[in-house]
């Protein structure tokens, strides 16, 4: 993808949340600080150019909670070569956001 | 569980999105909804389920709208995408309709970006000038001669230029042909004297080198020259060094100061060197020395109106202080309708015929889309009962008339290049800026335009129409569609009247064009042609400028020729403009060799030819033409009588009337026999001649030996324009000949495309009516009159077409008018006959496809379905 060109600064936010582990659209908000107004509109422009995918939590997950299941979003090879190049641009934004760990990597179990 | 959880945020989730296209709504739906219950069972288990973060939460489902409304150009897509998809499936169905559509689509668009291209590069494109707008040529309008375009004398120019208030620089110039002798072969080049504020009007200047200036206008400091860039490759092998080196033109050495970029030429595209005006004394004050065109820049914010006024107000002071120039007025011609002025007028008609042609196509692809239609009656019944919207099934037609129009665009932009080279090789080569014709952005903007709102054009009636199917009807079991049958039949009764009214048009304009060529072919050129070769010398240098050594010079050559073996005869004319004034006759004076009216084949209707005896010394004798002798000396025999140029008192020398021959017209088919003049060369020699040679079989193959001779007799001199008589007077009409051909083509196609039209119609017609006639003729109709019936009906419309049409031929032949010659653009024999000549193709392109149907079986007919 050649899409690396420009990231918007609330873009690039949002694609290092999802890099740091955030990947639901919520805690996004959350971590961010950003209105979901904003969020889900940069989330559908970056998945449509490919620098992040989306997939569906496990039903068995979902139905325990008695709800459908959630979507996460994950960041691409492309995403993370985009982040990169507008890290540099927005230094600021790696002291930011805090990594979180572990990766809530259990859905896909 | 879900109920339980049921808050405003899920009620104003499902609200919106309904907004989301339905491709996308369930995903983004179970998305918002997964996240609203995630977050609200974990505040809930976290005990944090408070008004603030319930606030939160619906601010959050708010934000979805957002979200909702950035999808939203997706449902575009996916909808264009079905539509798209389906409208190739409907097309691939029926790919004998489809085949049929592209090619006329294509041919039609094709032909028209062929022809817009033309339009483009002639008359859109501004020429290669700084201020092209601003630029306007400036003539002597001569009432005296009829000549709106004459030239200037110098000290008139000077006036016009000293006194105008509206340009802001003016330049004088006269195109010349210059001999460039030197290191090869002697080669003539096109060039002009021009005064050195020519390149401010232009807004030109030499990439290497400079112009010159006004300083070197004199005789003496002149001896400079800037040339073309093409002159430049050619002659100095695009060496920079070329600055500064001498260049033998006409036997003079000029030094070389400047070289033009490339492209820049004026005032045509031959022209290659410029030199600067020096105007000796002579000429200086001379009045009566009209030699001299001239061109001014409008200062911004002048109109060419008030440039009008201000230089006929100094026309008519002049007037008023040299009485003697009485009848001499000034006309301003805007320098780009001065180029294309002529040809523009042949130009938009074509445009127009092809664009009426296209349309012609159009009327009949929508009535094969109508026909169609009805076809699919049943289908689109089904689906509005279905509950699809009107609006949607109208875009969906019409996504499969674009793609139609947009693949019929594609190849006529393939057949449109190939079209326009065709078009470009067959233009007569002095056709004004041919070199600029290409197919270039805004030509492929227009193929974009023309073919969507083709697309438009034949798509949408249809499109209308059959959304809109009476439901009752078109479902029935067996139903024939019979109210919307007559719905359909008046649009396509209207497509068939508009079809037959556009092909009127075109064919009248045709035939005008047809009859006027015939009449020019039937003018009376006053000589014969045949196996006649024509070429041009100029004769250039220090060595011929005394007068007898010029005529020396064509004694040698001419009597050189006529000894080579295969030439009847040989005579020679001078070849210059008409020499201005006399104190009321106005009459042009060339000088010829002995042998030239013989020639030609020009008779002689009295006295004689110039002979050996017309000597230097003989007493000046000159040979008028027919149409001089009747208006001067009208019931005389003008042979011995005199008369002299110029004032009678003045120092020309009396000229004793030997001969009389009849008129010729040797300047164009086109225009009015005039007073005409002949001088023997030898007491009137001329540097540049004609040399007109005369074969005893095809002529072309003497010009080698021809252009020896005159080797033979001074190598410097240059033998150009070798022709054929016949190539020349080919050229002459070649134009004309193009737009006939051009318009014959038009018009043809149009005629059968309206016939195609016609038969189409009528052929539909019929298959519905099948039953109708089966019963009419069950009960007792004969043949004859049911054929007489349809036939009937489909003739109204073509004569109501007849009739729209000849109201818009009368209005449209109009503009035509200088495309004519001797035909009145409402010539009675053209609107008369090619009516009739509709009529009678319309009338077998119905009672073909009627005979067909009534020669069924009547016990079939009823049962057919």
């Amino acid at each position: 993808m050649t899409t690396r060109t420009s990231l918007s600064h609330s873009a690039a936010v949002i694609l290092q949340a999802v890099a740091n582990g955030y990947q639901y659209g919520f805690d996004i908000m959350d971590v961010t600080g950003l209105p979901s107004g904003s969020v889900y509109p940069a989330l559908r422009r970056m998945e449509q150019v490919g620098l992040i995918d989306s997939k569906w939590e496990r039903e068995g997950l979902a139905q325990d909670e008695g709800r459908p299941p959630r979507r996460y979003y994950e960041v691409t090879q492309a995403g993370t070569d985009a982040l990169a190049a507008a890290l540099k641009r927005y230094r600021l934004i790696e002291r930011l956001l805090p990594a979180r760990k572990p990766k809530p990597l259990r859905q896909r179990g | 569980m879900v109920k339980r959880y049921l808050r405003p945020h899920l009620w104003l989730i499902a609200w919106i999105s309904r907004l989301v296209p339905s491709l996308y709504r369930s995903a983004w739906r179970q998305e918002w909804e997964a996240e609203l219950l995630h977050r609200q069972s974990r505040l809930e288990q976290w005990q944090r389920l408070n008004l603030r973060t319930e606030g939160d939460l619906l601010k959050r489902t708010i934000g979805a709208v957002a979200d909702a409304l950035w999808l939203q150009p997706k449902r575009l897509e996916e909808n264009m995408f079905q539509d798209l998809r389906y409208g190739a499936r409907m097309l691939l169905q029926k790919p004998g309709f489809t085949l049929v559509a592209l090619v006329a689509l294509a041919l039609g668009i094709g032909a028209s970006t062929a022809i817009f291209s033309i339009v483009n590069g002639v008359l859109l494109r501004s020429l290669p000038y700084r201020d092209p707008h601003r630029i306007v040529m400036v003539w002597m309008d001569n009432h005296r001669l009829a000549l709106d375009q004459d030239w200037h004398s110098y000290p008139n120019y000077v006036d016009y230029r000293d006194q105008n208030l509206v340009f802001e620089q003016m330049a004088a110039f006269n195109d010349r042909t210059f001999n460039l002798t030197g290191s090869t072969d002697p080669e003539r080049v096109m060039g002009m004297w021009a005064t050195a504020s020519l390149f401010q009007v232009l807004g030109v200047q030499p990439s290497i080198g400079r112009a010159f200036t006004a300083e070197e206008e004199e005789p003496g400091k002149d001896l400079v020259v800037v040339i073309s860039h093409g002159l430049w490759q050619r002659w100095f092998g695009s060496d920079p060094a070329a600055i500064g080196q001498q260049l033998i033109m006409n036997g003079t050495g000029r030094t070389v100061i400047g070289v033009m970029p490339p492209g820049v030429t004026f005032p045509s595209k031959d022209a290659e060197l410029w030199v600067p005006l020096a105007v000796g004394p002579g000429a200086r004050n001379n009045r009566n020395g009209f030699f001299l065109k001239a061109i001014g820049l409008l200062r911004p914010g002048v109109s060419i109106v008030q440039a009008r006024a201000d230089l006929g107000t100094i026309a008519g002071r002049i007037e008023q202080q040299y009485p003697s120039l009485s009848g001499y007025g000034v006309n301003l011609v805007p320098l780009h309708d001065q180029i294309v002025g002529k040809i523009r007028p042949a130009l938009l008609v074509l445009l127009a015929a092809v664009g009426f042609v296209l349309l012609i196509g159009c009327a009949n692809i929508a009535n094969l889309l109508l026909a169609r239609a009805a076809t699919r009656e049943r289908e689109i019944a089904i689906r509005i009962a279905l509950g699809a919207r009107r609006g949607r099934l109208i875009r969906q037609l019409l996504t499969e008339s674009l793609l139609l129009s947009l693949m019929g665009g594609a190849v006529g932009i393939g057949i449109a290049i190939v079209g326009l080279k065709f078009l470009i090789s067959v233009s007569p080569p002095d056709t004004p800026r041919l070199d600029q014709v290409s197919v270039d952005g805004r030509v492929l903007l227009f193929a974009l335009v023309v073919s969507l709102s083709t697309g438009l054009l034949f798509g949408l009636a249809p499109a209308l129409h059959s959304s809109k199917p009476n439901l009752n009807e078109s479902l029935k079991e067996g139903g024939r569609g019979g109210g919307a049958g007559i719905r359909g039949s008046r649009v396509r009764g209207l497509l068939v009247i508009s079809e037959i009214a556009l092909s009127l048009v075109l064919l009248i304009g045709a035939g005008l064009m047809i009859k006027s060529f015939q009449r020019l072919q039937q003018v009376n050129l006053g000589f014969n042609p045949d196996r006649l070769l024509a070429m041009k010398v100029r004769l250039a240098g220090s060595k011929y400028r005394e007068g007898p050594q010029a005529a020396g010079f064509y004694q040698q050559v001419l009597r050189g020729i006529e000894a080579l073996p295969g030439v009847q005869s040989v005579g020679a004319i001078e070849g210059r403009p008409p020499v201005p004034p006399a104190e009321q006759i106005e009459v042009p004076v060339d000088s010829v060799s002995p042998g030239y009216f013989q020639t030609m084949g020009i008779s002689l209707m009295r006295g004689r030819e110039f002979d050996g005896t017309d000597g230097q010394n003989s007493p000046q004798v000159v040979i008028i033409n027919d149409t001089m002798a009747r208006r001067y000396w009208p019931g005389e025999d003008p042979v011995g009588k005199r008369f002299k140029y110029g004032d009678s008192d003045g120092n020309s020398p009396w000229l004793t009337i030997v001969g009389v021959v009849g008129d010729m017209r040797r300047t164009g088919f086109e225009l009015a026999e005039r007073c005409e003049t002949f001088l023997p060369i030898s007491q009137n020699p001329a540097g540049s001649m004609t040399i007109v040679v005369r074969g005893a079989s095809d002529p072309m193959p003497l010009a080698a030996a021809v252009r020896d001779q005159v080797r033979a007799v001074d190598h410097d001199q240059p033998v150009y324009d070798v022709t054929s008589m016949d190539k020349i007077l080919a050229d002459m009409t070649s134009q004309r000949r193009l737009n006939m051909l051009l318009m014959g083509i038009f018009a043809g196609s149009a005629l059968l495309l309206a016939a195609v039209g016609i038969y189409g119609v009528v052929s539909y017609g019929m298959t519905q009516r099948t039953h109708e006639i089966g019963v009419r003729m069950a009960l007792g109709a004969r043949r004859g009159q049911v054929l007489a019936l349809v036939v009937r009906q489909a003739m109204l419309l073509a004569v109501v077409g007849l009739a729209v049409g000849s109201i818009a031929s009368l209005v449209l032949t109009r503009l035509m008018v200088s495309l004519l010659y001797g035909v009145s653009p409402t010539d009675p024999f053209t609107f008369g006959s090619v009516p009739l000549l509709l009529v009678a193709v319309s009338f077998l392109a119905c009672y073909l496809p009627a005979r067909r149907v009534t020669n069924v079986d009547p016990m079939k007919a009823l049962r057919y379905e």
